[in-house]
């Protein structure tokens, strides 16, 4: 028999032969020298390969990052904007507490104010999401979703959720919420005291709540003017923000662009919702009964604009966790607390359950 | 004199008469319960892919560190690899073990890595682990060193598709016909492949321990 070659022998040692070729050539290896020695390198090489090689990752850094794209993938794929999960829940909760005090007080008319439906009340509501041309002065409102509609002269806008406007031609009017809009030629806004102009192509968000005004411009310019200050240009990647209880303009910073794009919420009507919801998941948590509030608490704790809201949410989730009895998804989220708010309101309790683990 | 002909070799693992030196990797998967993981991911557990993250994630570190040799690039790569599993695990059907799915999302980032890594100019500095074990003595941890150096040197010489081959086989312990179905690829292709890498690897080491010319 003549010499096999390195490759059988290599399978030889690796225990990969069987029957009459192992026989055959493991007879040959034992009488022949030179395949002796072949043999005793590849065993020396085989050996090698047995060294536990492993790497030194800082997990830490891994799973952040992770976490982070995870938490991502995990929105995107739940939908752009899965409000409604944890709108039902709270519209729920508002309308047992309005129910329940029809029920204990008498029944004189309700003398707060209703953010929205109230200044809009008689305008005919249309749940459409398919661009809707307006041919003549007509009243929009959106509800829970978005509203878009053409206007003038091949120009389009989206009304945020419970954002309200009068539009005319080239001239909208905007009552409150969240007015994202692009124009071809000319275009008017009013909303309030305040007056956006553009001429031209332009795109831009207009933002009013019972706090501030806001204008952001993602293509073109606008003129922005307000009775009582100097009318300003706002230009691309710019935007503008009056504080309606001090009456100036605060700010205008560059480089905003991408709000207008990433659909600006109105802030006003988002915070409450938002400390609406936190509210009845804290009570929900209580009972034990939370389940259905993760996955808007997820939404929250990675999504919201205002950090108080995204540190409350996690550590509810954490504790809503807790109440399910599902310590490991609990330790993930008070983790993920410590990651993030390392300093937090809460940071004490995440620690020690983090410890108790 | 008998032809050794590498299509032929019988690579298929039943029965093995001796344990191999090799498999880091093989029988740790839980497929059960990696199974269970992804049914929950595709409904949107973000809990069920941290599981699933941990689980497996000692394993897939260390075939990434084998398959590119530089522990820097190792966690870069991996979080390149669960991204990536993440956004294909909804496709996983089944058709094939986890393990195999797992490893051909690996093979995939690692063999577009080797490829970007070829047309760039080589660091020198980042080839060997720095995971130190503090239960080895230092002339164990420098022996170790000096191994695992070889190794990766040798592995620097295979080329991307023979090393991922190699790789699975040698040190992740997969099977001929498991490898070609992470790698999508024939079987004979598979064994042409490792029958190459293993002449030129065994070549490299004796080369580099001053045994061959």
């Amino acid at each position: 028999m003549s010499c096999p070659d390195t490759s059988t022998l290599w399978s030889l040692e690796a225990g990969e032969l069987h029957g009459d070729s192992r026989a055959a050539t493991l007879a040959h290896a034992l009488s022949c020298l030179a395949c002796q020695s072949t043999r005793n390198e590849l065993r020396e090489t085989l050996s090698l390969l047995s060294v536990d090689a492993r790497p030194a990752v800082q997990w830490s850094r891994v799973d952040a990052a992770l976490d982070d794209v995870s938490a991502k993938e995990m929105l995107r794929r739940a939908g752009p904007l899965p409000l409604w999960k944890w709108m039902l829940p709270a519209g729920g909760f508002a309308l047992l507490a309005a129910a329940v005090t029809m029920l204990v007080h008498s029944p004189a008319p309700v003398t707060t104010k209703p953010v929205v439906v109230a200044e809009v009340a008689a305008a005919p509501v249309m749940e459409v999401t398919a661009p809707k041309p307006i041919a003549e002065v007509q009243s929009l409102h959106a509800g829970k979703q978005r509203l878009t509609f053409s206007f003038g002269s091949g120009g389009h806008g989206e009304l945020g959720p419970h954002s309200s406007a009068t539009v005319d031609g080239s001239l909208i009017t905007l009552s409150s919420g969240t007015l994202i809009a692009s124009a071809e030629r000319e275009l008017v806004i009013h909303a309030g005291a305040v007056s956006v102009k553009g001429d031209g192509r332009v795109k831009l968000s207009v933002s009013q709540s019972s706090r501030f005004f806001e204008v952001a411009v993602s293509d073109g310019a606008v003129l922005v003017e307000r009775a009582d200050a100097q009318p300003v240009w706002i230009h691309q990647g710019e935007s503008v923000r009056f504080d309606r209880a001090k009456g100036t303009s605060v700010s205008k910073k560059a480089d905003v662009g991408a709000q207008v794009k990433q659909r600006t919420p109105d802030p006003g009507v988002e915070k409450s919702s938002e400390e609406l919801f936190l509210g009845r998941a804290e009570h929900a948590v209580q009972r034990g009964s939370c389940g259905d509030f993760l996955l808007g608490l997820e939404t929250l704790a990675f999504d919201a604009e205002e950090e108080p809201v995204r540190e409350r949410a996690r550590i509810v989730k954490a504790r809503c966790h807790d109440a399910r009895v599902e310590p490991d998804k609990a330790g993930i989220e008070y983790r993920r607390y410590l990651r993030d708010f390392p300093t937090g309101n809460f940071a004490e309790e995440a620690r020690k359950a983090v410890q108790a683990e | 004199m008998i032809a050794y002909a590498h299509a032929a070799l019988p690579l298929v693992e039943e029965a093995r008469p001796s344990p191999s030196p090799k498999v880091h990797g093989d029988g740790r998967l839980d497929e059960t319960l990696c199974a269970q993981l992804i049914a929950q991911i595709k409904a949107g557990d973000l809990v069920a892919f941290d599981r699933l993250y941990r689980h497996t994630r000692e394993d897939v570190a260390r075939t990434l560190f084998h398959l590119v040799g530089r522990n820097a690039e190792v966690e870069d790569l991996l979080q390149d690899t669960y991204v990536r599993l993440l956004k294909a695990v909804k496709g996983f059907r089944g058709e094939c073990t986890f393990r195999t799915f797992l490893y051909r999302v690996c093979a995939n980032v690692a063999l577009s890595h080797l490829r970007w890594r070829r047309r760039r100019p080589e660091d020198p500095c980042d080839v060997l682990p720095d995971a130190e074990c503090p239960h080895r003595t230092p002339e164990q941890e420098a022996q170790r060193t000096e191994a695992i150096a070889l190794v990766q040197a040798a592995l620097e010489k295979l080329s991307p598709k023979k090393r991922i081959v190699f790789v699975y086989h040698q040190l992740c312990g997969m099977g001929p016909e498991e490898i070609a179905e992470t790698v999508g690829t024939s079987v004979n292709t598979v064994r042409s492949r490792l029958h190459h890498a293993r002449l030129e690897f065994h070549e490299a080491i004796q080369r580099r321990v001053g045994r061959t010319a």
